[in-house]
């Protein structure tokens, strides 16, 4: 571990014991919000990981409403050469 | 140096998203270039009753999707790829949201497995801590590094994958239709609910043709 990969808070304890476990990319979708720091995007990424361990899981949502019937038909009736 | 690094990344990404959507398509029997609007059809990005791009990535890799309990407050989504004794596996993590944002976050994370590189992974904290410094910022034309430039780079394959280039000329003869009968925003919102992506994604892709025509 050279000097910059020293943890030095929570969240780099996290990464570091994922990297540990074999982790060798991250990537992330962040919202970019007005004035949001990334102690803040790291506090939130800890609690989701809190969550996934806890269990605080649900199955990916699913259709629930569609179209209305009059404009399904519409689309269905539309052509390009 | 950064802006074409951009490019080159966000050319990748859209050409990586095509191919994927060619893929799973002609796995399905659904057609490319589709001429009328019976086959105006959103692609499957995690839905169990059809090959979609999660089925297309579980086949070379072993990836596992979890949804947390809870509402984003910033995070919409992670990927992180493992390697263990030379073997790849993934986690993604998507927060609580709607259907069409599931999907998208669910489909650009998925992007990072076509997309990812020695030069553009995550690799120590430092670099982590860049990544979401970088991301939050949010402005990609000013990103030094490829792991910042690669994360915004999947956005675009997403989009391309959601909403295919060949599928554009359908897409543009509905708006086209609808808008005549309903106004641009009726129009907008008929198209991202019938292929089930955000509405901004829908709006986003007319405004920008051109980075996606090529």
């Amino acid at each position: 571990m050279n000097e910059q990969n020293v943890p030095s808070s929570a969240f780099d304890a996290w990464f570091e014991k994922e990297r540990s476990n074999g982790l060798v990319d991250i990537k992330l979708a962040i919202s970019n919000q007005r004035g949001v720091s990334a102690q803040a995007v790291q506090n939130e990424i800890l609690n989701i990981e809190a969550l996934v361990q806890s269990g605080r899981t649900k199955p990916l949502p699913t259709a629930n409403t569609f179209l209305s019937p009059e404009i399904e038909r519409m689309i269905g009736a539309v052509t390009i050469p | 140096m950064s802006k074409a690094l951009l490019d080159y990344y966000v050319k990748h990404a859209i050409s990586t998203a095509r191919n994927l959507s060619i893929e799973v398509r002609t796995h399905n029997k659904a057609p490319i270039n589709p001429k009328n609007g019976g086959h105006f059809q959103m692609l499957p990005v995690y839905e169990t009753e059809t090959y979609s791009l999660l089925k297309k990535t579980q086949e070379i890799c072993g990836t596992t999707v979890t949804c947390v309990n809870t509402p984003p407050e910033f995070v919409d989504a992670y990927w992180k790829r493992f390697e263990i004794d030379g073997q790849p596996s993934s986690e993604l993590t998507v927060t609580d949201q709607n259907y069409c944002r599931t999907r998208y976050f669910v489909c650009k994370e998925l992007m990072h497995h076509y997309l990812q590189d020695t030069d553009s992974a995550t690799t120590s904290n430092t670099a982590l801590r860049t990544l979401i410094v970088n991301l939050v910022k949010g402005s990609s034309g000013m990103m030094e590094n490829a792991s910042s430039i690669v994360d915004n780079a999947a956005y675009y394959g997403a989009l391309e994958y959601l909403l295919p280039n060949d599928t554009m000329p359908l897409a543009q003869k509905l708006f086209s239709d609808f808008s005549e009968k309903e106004g641009a925003d009726k129009a907008y919102a008929i198209i991202a609910y019938k292929l089930r992506i955000p509405l901004s994604l829908v709006e986003y892709r007319f405004a920008n043709d051109a980075e996606f025509n090529f």
